[in-house]
């Protein structure tokens, strides 16, 4: 079996490997998403939201939900929809985690809210688990169709406009997050509060309210990804939040936890890794291909590939 | 009536008392300098006005209103900045961006008198708070604070392991806005000599309380505080 699949991608190396790109970038682009939510919320608080991918997951039922509710407009128009009722509930979502799971903990140990992130992560799973089935929702294609790259033989190289559509918007919400963070009030205070949260509230920064705006946002994008997803994939459950979000979260160290922009690589790198390794060896191994590179990259670069060495202040 | 006005403050950490019941105040275009040994609790009372540290008894009055219990950045908003040691500056910032940060919803005007008052800051805009030396990271932590028109500015060991050179540049600029704008500031200074000449009046501290108080020129020539704290 090994050798006649060896001789199909010696016939069509090039429109093969076209394929497994395009397709590790929209995976990678997913991650990247929810990776950015994790750096978001590491950096100002140092606590590592292990709630991050049941928001995810949340955000693909939510998501859901909006298209069928919004199934007689076109579907334009109801995918826009459908990303601002995820967008804005999810949101709100990772207020009410602040809210709950993290505030009250500000002061303690930092491992606890670590551990109350695990139970609202639970909580999530089951309320989903109950509102809505523990089978897997299928959902018709919303955007079908696509274009042929490159023919080679029997085998086309192509970008469905649903790939195209989630690069795209990833790419317009990645440079809205960034330029959010590098140029505005809130993002500068967003930076301040991390490095320093003391000195940032001297300045007059409601630090409480800039901390609660990053869980926000980060749960946004996440909750962005979920509707990506279920538009990519057509089919989610309501444990898909576990293993995406140990996904986006080793992306999220691999290019640097902290860094938005490492972030994005990570979740790149990550889904090209598994994608090539799914389509030239095995997929089921494709996982441990992906941890395998973060431990490389660890190795040699601890802070991960565009962080920040904390430098302590003397 | 006092700008700031501090009465019968208590400061704990845990079971250690820092500030026993100290009484202080801050008149309208008044330099006032707190002086005393490490541990005198000088620092303590310095982050309790601020808002950082919770006061455990008494109470601190600025503006005529009531801010003991308020949070750091609503004391801050009232007027009431406090520049604390070690300067604080947001190493992965740069300069214009430290700067940013001290005005108050975005209004700059004021940034091209503070970078009149300390040119070699314009020279370093752009680069990292964290790259600067510490003469400059001193003077950025001034400026950002003054930027957002302080009433009143609270200035923790600003000389701290400065060059004297630099020091007496920080110093003259903090007499000039005093003079011109009629800034009041509370300062603590291990150079006791120093602070006590830029100071109208000043307050001894000893084992959270208050030994001595007086005008600055009177504390000067005081025999305690020659022997203490001047050498």
């Amino acid at each position: 079996m090994l050798s006649s699949r060896l001789h199909d991608l010696t016939r069509l190396p090039l429109a093969y490997a076209l394929q497994q790109l395009i397709n590790g970038l929209t995976l990678g682009m997913v991650y990247g998403l929810i990776a950015v939510g994790y750096s978001l919320v590491y950096g100002i608080v140092g606590m590592i939201n292990f709630a991050h991918g049941d928001v995810f997951m949340v955000g693909s039922f939510l998501a859901l939900i909006a298209l069928l509710a919004f199934g007689g407009f076109p579907v334009p128009l109801a995918l826009a929809l459908a990303l601002l009722v995820t967008l804005a509930l999810c949101g709100l979502l990772g207020f009410a985690i602040e809210r709950v799971a993290y505030r009250p903990l500000n002061r303690s140990h930092r491992l606890a809210p670590l551990i109350s992130a695990i139970g609202v992560s639970i909580v999530l799973q089951n309320a989903m688990q109950l509102l809505q089935g523990a089978r897997m929702k299928p959902i018709a294609p919303v955007i079908g169709g696509g274009m042929n790259l490159l023919t080679q033989g029997s085998f086309a190289a192509r970008l469905s406009y649903a790939q195209l559509a989630i690069i795209g918007v990833t790419l317009l919400v990645l440079a809205g997050a960034s330029l959010l963070i590098r140029r505005t009030d809130l993002g500068r205070a967003m930076r301040a509060v991390e490095q320093d949260r003391m000195m940032a509230a001297l300045l007059g920064i409601d630090t409480g309210r800039t901390i609660s705006l990053a869980f926000v946002l980060g749960a946004a994008l996440a909750g962005i990804a979920g509707l990506m997803f279920l538009v990519y994939y057509g089919v989610i459950d309501f444990f898909m939040g576990f293993e995406a979000g140990i996904k986006a979260f080793t992306a999220a160290v691999l290019g640097g936890i902290g860094s938005i922009e490492g972030a994005v690589l990570g979740g790149l790198l990550i889904g090209l890794i598994e994608t090539f390794w799914s389509g030239y060896g095995s997929a089921a191994y494709k996982d441990a291909a992906a941890f395998s590179v973060l431990i490389l990259v660890l190795m040699f670069r601890p802070q991960g590939l565009l962080g920040q060495k904390t430098a302590e202040k003397v | 009536m006092s700008l700031l006005q501090i009465r019968d403050l208590v400061v704990r950490h845990g079971a250690v008392t820092a500030v026993h019941g100290v009484d202080l105040a801050v008149a309208q275009g008044e330099i006032v300098c707190l002086i005393g040994a490490n541990g005198a609790g000088k620092s303590s009372l310095m982050l309790a006005v601020a808002g950082v540290h919770r006061a455990a008894g008494g109470s601190v009055h600025f503006d005529g209103r009531v801010i003991s219990g308020l949070p750091a950045h609503q004391i801050a908003r009232a007027g009431l900045c406090l520049v604390p040691e070690g300067r604080h500056i947001f190493p992965r910032l740069t300069v214009a961006e430290n700067l940013r940060l001290g005005a108050r919803d975005g209004d700059l005007s004021r940034l091209p008198a503070m970078l009149a008052l300390f040119p070699i800051l314009e020279q370093r805009l752009h680069s990292a708070g964290g790259l600067l030396s510490g003469g400059e990271q001193q003077m950025l932590a001034v400026a950002r604070a003054l930027i957002a028109r302080p009433r009143l500015l609270l200035l923790d060991e600003p000389s701290l392991g400065l060059a004297p050179k630099i020091t007496a540049q920080i110093f003259a600029v903090l007499q000039r806005l005093n003079q011109d704008e009629g800034l009041s500031i509370l300062l603590v200074e291990q150079n006791a000599a120093k602070a006590l000449a830029l100071a109208h009046r000043g307050v001894v501290l000893a084992q959270g309380r208050v030994r001595l108080a007086g005008k600055a020129s009177e504390l000067l020539g005081h025999p305690e505080v020659r022997e203490a704290y001047l050498g």
